[in-house]
């Protein structure tokens, strides 16, 4: 018997039980259903642990310093510690996966503009790997490395800038594309402090600055502060060291080093394996990663509970598909044996009912993927007070179905009904072709 | 009762030509239907050998009977046995179907024996929609169509009035001859048992005689 037959006829057998076929697909179709929907909550949830993390600052950047170690513990003895310089950058650069390095170093200072003024930290960046860590402008353009004196501002620093001598705050008038502003590293410019005596007060320099271009949103890590290439921020860091007249102590980090080196990895799953790698090299390094790993196995938890509960009404609709065609072997026992003994071969019998007992598993399969779909629809339309109380924000799903899903719950659905028309199979098929001739 | 043991056959031995007519005769509980049904390997014997064209069927295991089932065995039965679901046309070619016979080649077969049998205008009529005699009509287009070896036929007009039962008989018995094949029918009428080339007489499930009709004989040959 060609399979095509076994197609027709199946189709044809559940047909004429049309209700009954019903019946069961429909307990396939609410057992695949809620076995999806619960797993694309899982999928939101993760999903939105991951948007919340990734606004703190990029999921691939891993943070390295300065490895701290303690002489009087076991192991750490005259053991040399690794500093943060050039030969650091150049041997993570190395490393399998690493993408980009950019070394950072930070000082603070004031911006005024005007009769405004903002208190900034300045970070001094590599300007060749910004697109690499996910800068991206939004207004004029990133920096590059030939640019002196030149800022490049977070997306919200507008907001920063404030007038001193206002009793009330107001929205500051700055345009920070055209405004002509002036830096000082000069910690409390601004406020005069009566307890130094002015013999003692600093001279710091005031440096005319130009804008490069404004950040764009949607990065906390890139929203406050001004980014200048490394090298202007070495420079300055001289003058003020200099103005303030002190030398850096020794066991200090003097100008070789950087105060951070960041770490672009190629992908999520690389970066807890460059981290440890890092950390084995005896540096600290800390990546948004760590986070996101507890949180995901949260999610997991929560999915894997949320799966079972569906899985319980996929196992009922399975003994339902069992049920179903255990009855039809009986109303069909004079079937089967007519059939077996005009020439059925007993493979064509249990082809005939695995068939049919998959194809109800499909059929649910399909529709309840359809009917999923529609949930979810629903759950992130008419749910979003449900996603507050997570704290995930309006904007992240509530439920998510991966395509993979998707084909996933097809595959299976077939599989269960395969499953569930196995016994019934091989009932009819190890029926005695004279004894059910016999039945009436 | 019970547990007792009962003989259905016993000591048979019997061995049947090629396009032979046989006719199994004997009161109900002489044993003639399960010796058809065991010379067709759809009940084993505990004891014994059936050989059919050099094959043994009590060593046979379920699966390879249902495939010599299919490519050798043709059946009527008494109660017809056809599919109530299926029209006639797809009851005869449901045989070719299982043989894998593509659908345009077997519908047009399984027509061209309905119309052999007189049913050429009943192809898409359902067996409630038939007569006892036109599902018998049926029931032999469909045994006939895969062109099998041998026919076996239970009681093949045991529900059957007078005149159908000759039709009948005259139907079965022309296309084995025009096909060449070997036909056993069991009966308990003495009349239709004419039609048959031997005879064998059953009774408690040993062979009380065989006879052989010799006018039926030289027709063959």
């Amino acid at each position: 018997m060609n399979n095509l037959d076994i197609f027709f006829m199946g189709i044809k057998n559940l047909w004429r039980r049309k209700l009954r076929t019903f019946l069961t697909v429909l307990g396939v179709i609410i057992g695949a259903s809620s076995i999806i929907v619960m797993l694309s909550l899982g999928f939101g949830l993760s999903q939105a642990f991951e948007d919340q993390i990734s606004q703190w600052g990029s999921l691939t950047t891993i943070n390295v310093q300065q490895g701290w170690s303690d002489p009087s513990m076991p192991g750490n003895d005259g053991r040399e510690d690794v500093k943060l310089d050039d030969t650091a950058v150049v041997s993570f650069k190395t490393l399998a996966h690493v993408v980009a390095v950019s070394p950072t170093l930070e000082t603070y200072g004031s911006i005024i503009n005007g009769r405004y003024v903002a208190g900034v930290p300045i970070r001094g960046i590599d300007p060749g790997v910004m697109e690499e860590f996910g800068f991206e402008i939004g207004e004029g353009r990133l920096l590059s490395s030939g640019d002196e004196l030149t800022v490049l501002f977070g997306s919200d620093m507008a907001q920063n800038f404030y007038d001193p001598k206002a009793r009330v705050w107001r929205e500051p008038k700055v345009d920070l594309m055209k405004d002509r502003m002036t830096l000082t590293l000069d910690p409390n410019y601004g406020w005069d402090d009566p307890n130094i005596p002015p013999s003692e007060k600093v001279n710091y320099k005031e440096y005319k600055i130009k804008t490069a271009g404004i950040l764009a949103g949607g990065n906390w890590e890139h929203s406050y502060g001004v980014y200048m290439p490394i090298t202007e921020v070495q420079k300055l860091i001289k003058e003020k060291e200099k103005a303030e007249n002190i030398r850096p102590a020794p066991g200090q980090m003097d100008s070789s080093q950087y105060q951070r080196i960041d770490v672009k990895v190629d992908d999520m799953k690389n970066v807890k394996d460059v981290q440890d790698t890092i950390k084995s090299m005896g540096y600290e390094a800390y990546s948004l990663n760590d986070q996101l790993e507890s949180m995901k196995e949260t999610a997991g938890i929560i999915q894997l509970v949320l799966g079972g509960i569906g899985a319980i009404s996929l196992l009922v609709a399975a003994i339902g598909i069992t049920n179903t065609m255990v009855m039809s072997i009986y109303e069909r026992t004079r079937e089967i044996g007519i059939m077996k003994v005009i020439g059925a071969t007993i493979n064509d019998i249990k082809k005939l009912f695995l068939f049919e007992s998959a194809l109800i598993g499909l059929l649910g399969g399909i529709i309840g993927i359809g009917v999923s779909y529609l949930l979810s629809f629903g759950i992130n339309h008419f749910g979003s007070a449900f996603g507050n109380m997570f704290g995930t924000g309006g904007e992240t799903k509530i439920s998510i179905i991966p395509i993979w899903l998707v084909f996933a719950a097809l595959v299976f659905s077939a599989l269960i009904g395969i499953v569930s028309g196995y016994y019934p199979a091989r009932r009819a098929m190890n029926l005695s072709a004279i004894d059910a001739i016999r039945t009436e | 009762m019970g547990d007792e043991k009962i003989k259905a056959l016993d000591d048979v031995s019997l061995s049947i030509d090629k396009r032979e007519f046989i006719c199994l005769i004997g009161t109900s509980g002489s044993g003639k239907s399960t010796l058809l049904n065991m010379m067709a390997g759809l009940e084993k014997p505990t004891k014994g050998q059936i050989i059919i064209n050099g094959h043994h069927l009590e060593k046979m295991n379920e699966r390879q009977l249902t495939k010599f089932r299919q490519l050798n065995v043709g059946f009527v039965f008494q109660s017809y046995n056809l599919i109530p679901t299926l029209t006639a046309l797809e009851n005869v070619s449901l045989v070719l179907t299982f043989k894998g016979v593509p659908r345009a080649s077997r519908e047009k077969a399984a027509a061209k024996m309905l119309k052999n049998v007189g049913l050429g205008d009943r192809l898409h009529h359902k067996p409630s929609e038939m007569s006892g005699g036109q599902q018998q009509r049926v029931s032999i287009a469909r045994a006939f169509v895969s062109n099998p070896r041998i026919v076996f036929a239970d009681e093949p007009t045991g529900n059957l009035d007078t005149r159908t039962t000759f039709e009948v008989m005259d139907l079965i018995t022309g296309m084995a001859k025009e096909f060449n094949q070997t036909l056993v029918i069991v009966t308990h009428d003495v009349e239709i048992s004419d039609y048959a080339h031997r005879i064998v007489h059953l009774r408690d499930g040993n062979i009380e005689k065989i006879e052989t009709q010799e006018i039926h004989k030289e027709e063959t040959e």
